[in-house]
């Protein structure tokens, strides 16, 4: 023992209170949750890690069951899903998924041009005719979203595409930047490629340069996103989901149809706007959830019908005449309103009674809001087909 | 040279150089004593106050240590940090032009510090989001302005019977942002510390309480410091932190040498607190950090080497997986009047939940890497001249590479130079040109600080 009686007294107090810091540690509040975003390139990872298409992403989210991995990749292909909008059949692809991140951000990219005429920027372009955007921020990052603001740079005579190939090389350039409109495209692997039946449609394969190397890239046009000017935080649209219960009283998520919103819940938008009859729908979305109303049911073929089954959802397949989804395939898989009423369910039919939760307003209209819920989860998903159509990515003078 | 300055002359001078912002010299009291590195940080620092005049001219005297005639246990020293500064361009690293998001991860925000705690001149990003990878700002963007940095009360109580001290330091930080009135009042250190073994260089400490990483640490106060500003790694090493720590010393006199050992367990490690909470375990487990160090006490030259590492949850997230890995090395010269510090620091973060920092809550906690280090080179000159001591002049040279998860690699590199005058005991003025480039990955921006401080101690 020291020379102090006492001062060793205190050091056990001082140990004991270690102690009891220690113990104070176990009634920590549990950990609000993360934030992740996936990539295709996290995707491609998480494949390759074993797992098989059935893999969720987000599935602690609010959403029952997640998105499996196979509706964002099957393969290196791009999973085309199902969806409906403004009462229309459509699908579209999934580039990211964000969850628990409250806003996302568009970034800079960076696009050289030879000049102006009347106020349209002329893009470098190479031998091919491609142009090279430049991007600020790689999908490694938390960060990173495919939502771009172009700003233009015009350069001197003489720089090709392979020129400028980071963003400091241009903040650094001194030459005056133009931000202009927002574009939607993801960097993605190099073996990435959208379903064959979307050839020629969107989204256009090109490259891009971030940090001085080549990158790969899905381009799905300009004007697919808004986003407020003094934050650059990209506005939401929402996209919902159907859910409803099991047996044991549990949410669980059929694979039926999504379905777009045109704006935030309850702005009742009208309708999307429109390049010559091609709508533009956004590209950005905040998942939903609508648990579907126990009087609804829903349009089912024989081949939807065996899914309910097997997922213990008899009861909530409503038969649909086969003549009747043949004209119009979209019709399966739809919500069903009011089915002790629906004589006449071909929505071209001139006596069509039906009400189907086949648009944002049929939705807002038809379900209690109590039954509609905001997820945690936000995804990239641009329409590539509208009614029973491949669509072109809206890009204006290329 | 004039030998009939007066002290109300050099006062003129210094008052009339941080006026003016010129580049006047200042002296540092690098050639001070400085205790040892473990224990020095846990003793307020001030410079040596004027020998007192015996009590008792007889040899032997030793005053009681309880009673009458016994020195006081209680003790009050603090100073004033009065600065002059004026930076370049709008005073952030913010590239004008850049629009990438977060505004905070593709410059260094810490580059143009003007004050001895790493305040810059302006953290104003003009509306674009950034993510909590901040110092500190005293708001004044490119203009020049006076700041009263720090005004630092230092209470002592060491009673005289018992191997225990106590110690606060309590720092009023007046500031006007661009939001409005900012000043805070702040506890910078408040602990006690044990010395449970007369026989043995043994301290215990609890409390909030100085970094036990590397040696930078030692010249956070503003009457300490060499020069004005910190290194550009000081953020990952400097902060004080809540918890235990232990400092056990062994001396090897036939050597002339000494072993040291400091440990700590802490809420935050040593990151600074606007990096870092560390008021509170955001993750319930401690982070621990320690450095090992020889010193070499010869009577023509003085050394300490050490290596340290930190390992533990990063403390501005909730995840206890996140974990934050750093590790140094430093060195300490002094040779005939020549003071050579240097340090290097590898600082590795995993990715965590949202970010809480001593600024606010942020979305995310990105993974993180930087290496940097800096090496500083200080002449003191003894001078005996009317208030004049000590003249100083210093060079540093800064180098940091960092990175974000996903985000382009940055280099900067900073030199900076300055001179510095010690007056009386209890006056010192120091200026200083902090040269700030930005070698690769980050935007090139006008963003070097002129900075000056008067500190007066007590």
């Amino acid at each position: 023992m020291g020379a102090y009686p006492g001062p060793v007294r205190l050091l056990r107090r001082v140990g004991a209170s270690a102690v009891l810091l220690a113990l104070g540690a176990c009634a920590q509040p549990p950990a609000p949750p993360a934030a992740q975003l996936w990539t295709l390139f996290d995707v491609e990872a998480i494949y390759a890690g074993g797992a098989t298409d059935d893999h969720a992403l987000a599935a602690d989210a609010g959403l029952p069951g997640g998105i499996p991995i196979g509706h964002v990749l099957d393969g290196t292909t791009l999973f085309q899903r199902p969806a409906l909008i403004e009462a229309t059949g459509g699908s579209y692809l999934t580039t990211e998924v964000w969850v628990n991140y409250d806003q996302v951000w568009m970034q800079p990219m960076y696009v050289p041009v030879t000049g102006w005429v009347d106020g349209v920027p002329q893009k470098l372009l190479d031998a091919n005719g491609a142009w090279h955007p430049v991007f600020s921020v790689g999908p490694g990052s938390g960060f990173y979203s495919p939502f771009w603001q172009a700003v233009y740079f015009t350069v001197p005579p003489g720089t090709t595409t392979a020129t400028y190939t980071s963003a400091t090389q241009i903040l650094d350039s001194g030459l005056p930047l133009v931000p202009r409109e927002g574009w939607t495209i993801s960097i993605v692997p190099a073996d990435v490629t959208p379903p064959a039946a979307l050839a020629g449609g969107s989204p256009k394969p090109g490259t891009g340069w971030l940090d001085g190397a080549m990158v790969s890239t899905l381009k799905f046009g300009e004007r697919l996103f808004t986003w407020d000017p003094a934050t650059n935080v990209v506005d939401e649209t929402p996209l919902f989901l159907m859910v409803t219960r099991d047996a044991d009283g549990n949410l669980v998520q059929p694979y039926l149809p999504t379905v777009g919103g045109l704006g935030p819940v309850g702005a009742h938008v009208a309708a999307a706007p429109r390049v010559g009859t091609e709508p533009i729908y956004a590209s950005y979305w905040r998942l939903y959830t609508v648990e579907i109303p126990t009087t609804a049911r829903v349009v089912a073929d024989a081949a939807l019908q065996q899914e309910l089954d097997a997922a213990g959802l008899h009861d909530l397949g409503f038969p649909v005449d086969p003549n009747v989804a043949y004209d119009t395939p979209s019709i399966v898989g739809r919500v069903l309103a009011n089915p002790t009423t629906c004589t006449r369910m071909d929505p071209s039919d001139a006596a069509f009674d039906c009400t189907y939760l086949d648009s944002q307003a049929a939705i807002e209209a038809n379900v209690d809001p109590g039954a509609i819920a905001a997820t945690a989860v936000t995804a990239t998903c641009p329409f590539v087909t509208w009614n029973e159509t491949a669509l072109l990515p809206p890009i204006v003078n290329e | 040279m004039r030998t009939a300055w007066t002290s109300k002359g050099l006062v003129g001078v210094a008052a009339a150089a941080l006026a003016t912002g010129a580049f006047v010299g200042a002296a540092r009291a690098q050639g001070a004593p400085t205790a040892a590195p473990a224990v020095a940080p846990t003793v307020p620092a001030a410079p040596v106050p004027p020998e007192a005049e015996p009590i008792n001219d007889s040899e032997g005297y030793t005053p009681p240590v309880e009673g009458a005639g016994a020195p006081s246990p209680l003790s009050i020293d603090g100073y004033v940090d009065v600065g002059f500064a004026k930076a370049q361009g709008n005073g952030t690293s913010f590239a004008p032009g850049d629009q990438s998001i977060p505004a905070d991860y593709g410059v260094d925000t810490f580059a143009p510090a003007v004050n001895s705690r790493g305040d810059v001149a302006s953290t104003n990003s003009n509306g674009r989001f950034v993510n909590g990878f901040l110092p500190r700002s005293v708001g004044i963007g490119g203009n020049a302005s006076f700041l009263l940095n720090t005004l630092d009360v230092d209470l002592k109580y060491t009673p005289g019977a018992l191997p225990l001290m106590v110690f606060s330091r309590v720092q009023l930080l007046p500031r006007f942002t661009g939001s409005g009135d900012d000043t805070r009042v702040y506890v910078e250190q408040a602990f006690g510390r044990l010395v449970p073994f007369e026989s043995q260089e043994l301290a215990i400490s609890v409390g909030k309480f100085d970094s036990v990483f590397g040696i930078e640490y030692l010249d956070n106060e503003a009457n300490i410091r060499t020069g004005v500003t910190p290194s550009l790694v000081a953020r990952y090493t400097t902060g004080q932190s809540i918890g235990a720590k232990l400092f056990y010393r062994v001396q090897i006199e036939s050597l002339q040498s000494a072993v040291s050992l400091n440990v700590a367990a802490t809420n935050s490690g040593n990151f600074v607190e606007s990096l870092q909470p560390p008021d509170a375990s955001l993750t319930g487990t401690p982070v621990a950090s320690g450095r090992l160090g020889y010193e070499l006490n010869t009577r023509g030259v003085q050394a300490k080497l050490g290596a340290s590492g930190l390992i533990g949850p990063r403390n501005d997230q909730p995840l206890e997986a996140a974990h934050q890995k750093v590790f140094g090395f430093d060195a300490r010269v002094a040779v005939a009047g020549v003071y050579l510090n240097a340090e290097y620091v590898h600082v590795d973060e995993e990715e965590g939940g949202p970010k809480t920092t001593s600024l606010g809550n942020f979305p995310i906690s990105s993974a993180f890497w930087a290496r940097g280090g800096y090496v500083q080179l200080a002449y003191a000159l003894p001078f005996s001249i009317g208030a004049l001591r000590k003249l100083t002049v210093y060079g540093r040279y800064d180098r940091r590479h960092a990175w974000f998860q996903g985000f382009t690699p940055i280099t900067v590199d900073r030199f900076t130079g300055g001179l510095r005058l010690d007056l009386w005991e209890a006056l010192i003025l120091k200026a200083e040109y902090l040269d700030n480039r930005e070698l690769a990955g980050a935007p090139t921006v006008a963003n070097n600080v002129f900075t000056s401080s008067l500190v007066y101690s007590w």
